[in-house]
């Protein structure tokens, strides 16, 4: 027992002994990694170099999640550590932060000059293009200089926004702006127009102004410029600085308004229907002042090399036209005049011709079959208004014809004078003479009859030997010859001696017309007796006693067309068949007959 | 097709009843408990559903632009011009407030002679704070009555009834047209 409890104890003792002896290595080791840590904390680059990623990932994360958090716990503290920083080391911060912000301010304020320098420049231009008085003499009427007047055209303007607003309500009628987009940077334009009413109020009673009212409010480099109408005022929101005359046109533009819209302007209940298109003025305004029509007018002439070629184009053209075209319109119209004048002619058109016009002189070309048609046809085109000068080049060619063919020739040309009275013409060829005889009841006639036959081919002179006798010449001779007839006793085919007198005058007249080709017409009657063929008998018995007479003066039988009637021709002795039964029909009566026939 | 057509509409009332409050719970649908007195005039606008009426053809869409008027102490010219042109206005009344230290005559008359044709509705404002259908309601009622003006009990806080007030201004201002 005893024994036991003494092994137990030494047991106790041994493990007393390891625990002890193994504390002290345990110390030991510890000590010595105290020691290294300790050596380590005490290098701190070494200690920045292995906490760097992990405390670099630590800060991104935490700040990208809570991004508010961090920048205002930061910002006080580093608000502050800044502030003291810049007035501590004032001269290091500007040295630091130069290179970054002074390119930055460089680039904006040389970004914000171009700009200028280009608005400038357009509106020097434009005040020059736009006004139609040269700019020098605009500065003498304004009295002031010139340099001046432009740079008072060239200083910055704009209008941002128009407001067409009805006066007693405030409600918004009409509302434009530079920018299209643009939406009155979040403000209801129903807002401002209300607001702007009531704001033009509020002066108005503050001030007692009753008479005068707010025309302009200025905010920043902006202004608000009102012009009161009748029934609605205009609210022109500008930037910079208006140029001459602005109110006065913002007036006008009110006015305009006004005239277009006054009725709509007095019944206005918020009903904008009524204003359809008042924007257009509005915005033509805007644009005028803004430079969008300049600018669009500029753009569009961009192509000055095009336009330069058109128009030189254009003033070829207009010479070539201008030179050329009068001339040659005016030949092309005197040539269309020549040859209607020709075509117009008949047996014309059966020529060879040829013509052209050259600035008013004619020349004439082809061939012809006689000299009397180159004559026609150089009379006829010289009757042409516009001809200047004639140059004849027709060729005469006279073609031998047969006497056929020649008088076949004339008697087509002499077929449309066939509804003529009396015109019988005599026709005589002979060789390449043509003789013609004949009766024309006038003189053109006769002329233009010559004329005709002259161009008949084969035929070099014409003898016109045409008579004029007109209708009232004729009947007087016939009525003359029919006096003159010769009347026998009763029952009797003897030539009375008492009536020779009658029969030389009948003569006489004939042989007058015969030399043209006349024939002498001698016709018998008789109704002595109640027989007729007695009555035919003596009829025929007194024609040859008569016949007999005008043979002993001479008086060619071929000529004389001897007609017996008996007593069967009341008509042509004007007797009626009652007449004709009472009075004595013992004569022989004498009539011309005209024409070849 | 809807026309859209614009009306002036004036909000009336003493100081503190919850015009601006009623207006921004109307326009915007919010409301806060902070005060702040408006200072002259103060314009916002509102477009309301549109509406066809059986004896017209055509659907109109109104726009009230809505002039909520600062509590006015005593009638001046400035008012009558603030008033002129409008179609209609909505006179507001605090049911917490006694009846009787908010006099609507002061505005009401000249409002009334500026424009006879407008509309007018009377708005107890504030029904969340009395008890509902109590003696308070009932004598806004009958007050009411009395002007012969529709009434409305309205919260700008909870937002009951306020558009029911504005709608009903929209309908009568379109029978009257």
């Amino acid at each position: 027992m005893n024994k036991n409890k003494a092994k137990n104890a030494d047991a106790e003792l041994q493990r007393l002994r390891d625990l002890l002896l193994g504390a002290d290595s345990d110390f030991a080791r510890i000590r010595s990694e105290l020691e290294h840590l300790r050596s380590q904390f005490a290098d701190k680059e070494a200690m920045i170099a292995s906490l760097n990623p992990l405390l670099t990932d630590l800060l991104e994360r935490t700040i990208s999640d809570n991004k508010e958090d961090v920048a205002e716990a930061l910002a006080p503290v580093m608000g502050e550590a800044i502030k003291r920083q810049v007035v501590e080391t004032r001269e290091e911060v500007v040295d630091a932060l130069y290179p970054i912000i002074g390119k930055t301010i460089r680039k904006s304020v040389a970004e914000a000059m171009s700009d200028q320098f280009s608005s400038v420049n357009k509106k020097i231009e434009n005040t020059i293009r736009r006004s139609f008085l040269p700019t020098w003499l605009q500065a003498q009427l304004l009295g002031m200089k010139r340099a001046d007047l432009l740079i008072k055209g060239s200083l910055p303007f704009r209008i941002e926004q128009i407001f067409v607003i009805h006066s007693e309500t405030g409600l918004l009628i009409a509302h434009v702006s530079a920018d299209e987009h643009e939406n009155g940077n979040g403000v209801d334009q129903e807002l401002i127009s209300g607001m702007l009413t009531a704001i033009r109020d509020f002066v108005a009673h503050a001030f007692q102004s009753h008479d005068h009212d707010l025309q302009e409010i200025h905010y920043g480099q902006s202004k608000i410029l009102l012009d009161l109408g009748r029934y609605a005022y205009l609210a022109v929101v500008i930037s910079g600085y208006e140029p001459d005359n602005f109110y006065k046109d913002v007036g006008r533009l009110n006015q305009k308004i006004y005239n277009r819209y006054y009725r709509a302007l007095r019944q206005f209940n918020g009903d904008l229907s009524d204003f359809v298109n008042i924007s257009s003025p509005l915005r033509g305004f805007m644009d005028t002042y803004n430079g969008v029509a300049e600018a669009a007018e500029e753009k569009k002439s961009k192509p000055y090399l095009l336009y330069l070629f058109f128009f030189t184009v254009f003033l070829v053209l207009m010479f070539i036209g201008f030179v050329f075209l009068p001339g040659y319109w005016r030949d092309y119209k005197l040539q269309s005049a020549i040859g209607e004048k020709l075509t117009a002619v008949p047996h014309l058109q059966e020529q060879k011709l040829s013509y052209h016009c050259d600035d008013g002189k004619v020349v004439l070309g082809g061939q012809v079959s006689s000299f009397a048609v180159k004559a026609r046809i150089d009379s006829l085109i010289q009757r042409v208004p516009g001809v200047r000068q004639i140059d004849d080049q027709i060729q005469v060619i006279v073609l031998p014809a047969t006497e056929e063919e020649i008088l076949a020739s004339v008697q087509r040309r002499l077929a449309a004078y066939d509804s003529l009275p009396y015109f019988r013409p005599k026709l005589v060829v002979e060789g390449e003479a043509l003789i013609i005889h004949g009766f024309v009841p006038d003189a053109r006639l006769k002329r233009d009859i010559g004329l005709l036959l002259s161009e008949v081919h084969g035929i070099r002179v014409v003898t016109n030997n045409l008579v004029v006798l007109n209708a009232s010449e004729l009947v007087e001779v016939r009525s003359f010859l029919r006096e003159n007839a010769i009347q026998f006793a009763a029952r009797s085919a003897e030539f009375p001696p008492d009536q020779l007198n009658k029969l030389e005058a009948a003569v006489a007249v004939y042989r007058v017309f015969a030399r043209e080709g006349a024939k002498l017409v001698v016709r018998g009657f008789a109704n002595d007796y109640k027989d007729f063929s007695r009555n035919v008998l003596l009829s025929k018995e007194r024609l040859d006693a008569v016949l007999g007479k005008l043979a002993e003066m001479n008086i060619a039988g071929d000529v004389v067309i001897p007609v017996s009637y008996g007593d069967k021709s009341p008509k042509l002795v004007e007797e009626t068949i009652q007449q004709k039964s009472k009075t004595p029909n013992y004569r022989v009566e004498f009539d011309l007959l005209l024409g070849s026939n | 097709m809807t026309i859209e057509v614009s009306k002036k509409i004036c909000m009336l009332g003493s100081f503190g009843v919850g015009k601006t409050s009623l207006v921004r719970r109307f326009v915007y649908n919010l409301f806060d408990e902070k005060y702040l007195s408006t200072i002259g005039v103060q314009v916002t606008q509102k477009k309301m559903p549109p509406v066809t009426l059986a004896k017209k053809s055509q659907a109109v869409a109104f726009k009230f632009i809505l002039w909520d008027l600062a509590h006015i102490e005593k009638f001046n010219e400035l008012i009558r011009n603030y008033f002129r042109g409008s179609n209609g206005a909505l006179v507001v009344f605090d049911l917490s407030r006694s009846l009787s230290i908010q006099n609507p005559d002061v505005f009401l008359k000249p409002f009334k002679e500026t424009n006879p044709d407008s509309k007018i509705i009377f708005i107890a404002n504030k029904y969340d704070l009395v008890e509902a259908e109590g003696p308070v309601v009932e004598e806004f009622r009958q007050f009411a009555k009395s002007h012969q003006v529709p009434c409305f009990m309205t919260s700008a806080k909870s937002g009951d009834n306020v558009e029911k007030a504005f709608n009903k201004l929209a309908e009568m201002i379109l029978e009257a047209e």
